[in-house]
């Protein structure tokens, strides 16, 4: 008897357990990438196929670096937070030493890239235009291998432009610095290549009035 | 169309204004303080390590001695400038060491001013992910990076609320998709992208920060929104004036604020550095089957 009930409550259990479970993790979102056919930037865009290559022999260096520095894990110690990240960066540079701008960024890439982004902030309102600008008013412009400053703000980038620039793997993000758009590894801090002046310049602020106010 | 909110009943009206009264001796907590019910505390833009942050630090501890409240979410900026060890010290474990000493858990969201490494520091419990979802008592919350809202955060989001099973869904995150903010104002391109997911699967309460002051928005499609940036930095007079979304508001003083929520019913009372209370209210959970109706706050 107690038997049976053992069996009945495993089969339950099994039945339960093997139900369709939706990604819950970053990591299981990551790897839907390749898969969304519906995704507005999908990897096998072929406009951005040269760009797609860099991003993935960029990913190689940094996962090669990941190998040779401790594991992050959370901690309760900032110092292995930021010593990690430091780490990280340092190999990086060594495996990248003379990276050049648009050694990822390649020229192709940031003229559609480019434009993506220069027709997205031209449809903004003047103000919001000044907003994106003015978060990380930036005039020096990056440097390949170095640190993002990390006294500075990270820009926010506007959802509607995110959704129509090619996807990137999780350890790299899009950022504004000033009016360049850069390529940041985020574990390392890192700018990894940058497109110059990507954003257009903002019409001068006299133009802001009359606009709409936010709602 | 379902209602999707009712008015507090008349006695549990009652309930709360005798709560009220007898609560007022008690550190002016103006919670019910209800058996079982989920408390926690809600506090933004905090990262300065300055005078400011550790008047609230030091208000909350007194808040939390009378009201209990077990766990503290943060909507951002949790760190401004420099990330070094010992900014983490001054910005952050100095500041609370009464709450975390007390055992209060933090749980941050990130702004944009912190470094997205921060979900390796263990005190934010953010789990090493920049987006994440944790459950305390009846309440699901989703904490989200608004800084960087893309496809893969936005999937992740859908199929994670459309998971929930809890009573309450509350979201947050550091741009406020409503505010009356002179400078930032509302983030409509955020909110195009997660008010229809919102709307969809019944989220009940949004908080936000990077506005530094306190907003309790009007209800927009049945949700109710709360801007609390003002818990170590101060933007003063930057609350438009004669905006229409704005419910109640404080950009004069710092704040925090704590949240009770008992079985159906959500109660917050906002806090000013100087211990007086700003701004409180209760309204009952709506349901999660068909549209909003605005909801009724005392």
């Amino acid at each position: 008897m107690r038997l049976r009930v053992l069996v009945v409550i495993a089969t339950f259990a099994c039945l339960a357990g093997c139900r369709e479970k939706p990604a819950s993790t970053v990591k299981e979102v990551n790897a839907l990438d390749a898969k969304s056919p519906d995704a507005p930037n999908p990897v096998e865009d072929p406009r951005f196929k040269e760009f797609f290559d860099h991003v993935r022999a960029y990913i190689k260096i940094h996962d090669a670096a990941s190998t040779r520095v401790p594991n992050l894990k959370e901690t309760s110690d900032p110092r292995q937070v930021s010593g990690r990240e430091k780490a990280l960066a340092d190999e990086i540079r060594i495996e990248r030493a003379g990276a050049h701008q648009g050694d990822v960024f390649s020229p192709s890439a940031a003229r559609e890239i480019g434009d993506i982004v220069a027709q997205d902030f031209n449809v903004r309102p003047v103000k919001d235009q000044h907003a994106i600008l003015a978060e990380v008013p930036v005039k020096v412009p990056p440097a390949i291998n170095t640190d993002y400053p990390t006294a500075l703000p990270l820009a926010t980038v506007p959802p509607g432009l995110l959704l129509k620039l090619p996807t990137l793997p999780m350890d790299l993000e899009y950022r504004f610095l000033g009016r360049h758009l850069i390529l940041r590894d985020i574990k390392a801090n890192l700018i990894v290549d940058f497109i110059p002046d990507a954003v257009p310049a903002a019409p001068s602020k006299s133009k802001i009035a009359g606009r709409e106010a936010h709602p | 169309m379902i209602p999707r909110a009712a008015r507090l009943p008349v006695f549990a009206s009652l309930a709360v204004a005798v709560g009220l009264s007898l609560a007022g001796t008690a550190q002016n907590v103006t919670l019910p303080l209800a058996k079982d019910s989920t408390r926690f505390a809600v506090i933004g833009d905090t990262g300065t390590g300055d005078k400011p942050q550790y008047d609230i630090g030091r208000k909350l501890e007194e808040y939390r001695e009378h009201a209990n409240f077990t766990f503290t979410i943060m909507v951002g900026d949790n760190i401004y400038g420099s990330e070094r060890p010992q900014d983490f010290q001054q910005k952050f474990e100095t500041p609370y060491k009464a709450l975390l000493d007390a055992g209060v858990k933090f749980y941050a969201a990130l702004g944009n001013h912190d470094d997205p490494n921060q979900r390796f520091y263990k005190p934010f419990n953010m789990n090493g992910e920049r987006f994440y979802t944790f459950t305390k008592g009846n309440i699901d919350f989703f904490v989200l990076d608004s800084n960087y809202m893309d496809r893969k955060q936005l999937e992740w989001f859908e199929r994670t609320l459309k998971d929930s099973k809890s009573d309450w869904r509350m979201a947050y995150f550091h741009h406020p998709l409503y505010s009356s903010g002179e400078t930032h104002g509302s983030e409509t391109d955020l909110r195009d992208a997660l008010e229809p997911l919102f709307v969809k699967y019944g989220m009940d309460v949004v908080f936000a920060g990077h506005e530094h002051f306190y907003e309790r928005v009007k209800p927009q499609k049945g949700i109710y929104y709360f801007t609390c940036g003002g818990s170590a930095k101060l933007r003063k007079g930057n609350i438009r004036k004669g905006s229409e979304l704005t419910e109640k508001g404080d950009d004069i003083e710092n704040t925090f604020m704590v949240v009770e929520v008992a079985k159906d019913v959500f109660n917050f009372q906002t806090v000013s550095r100087g211990g007086v209370t700003i701004d409180s209210g209760a309204f009952q959970r709506t349901r999660r089957e068909g549209s909003g109706t605005p909801v009724a706050l005392r």
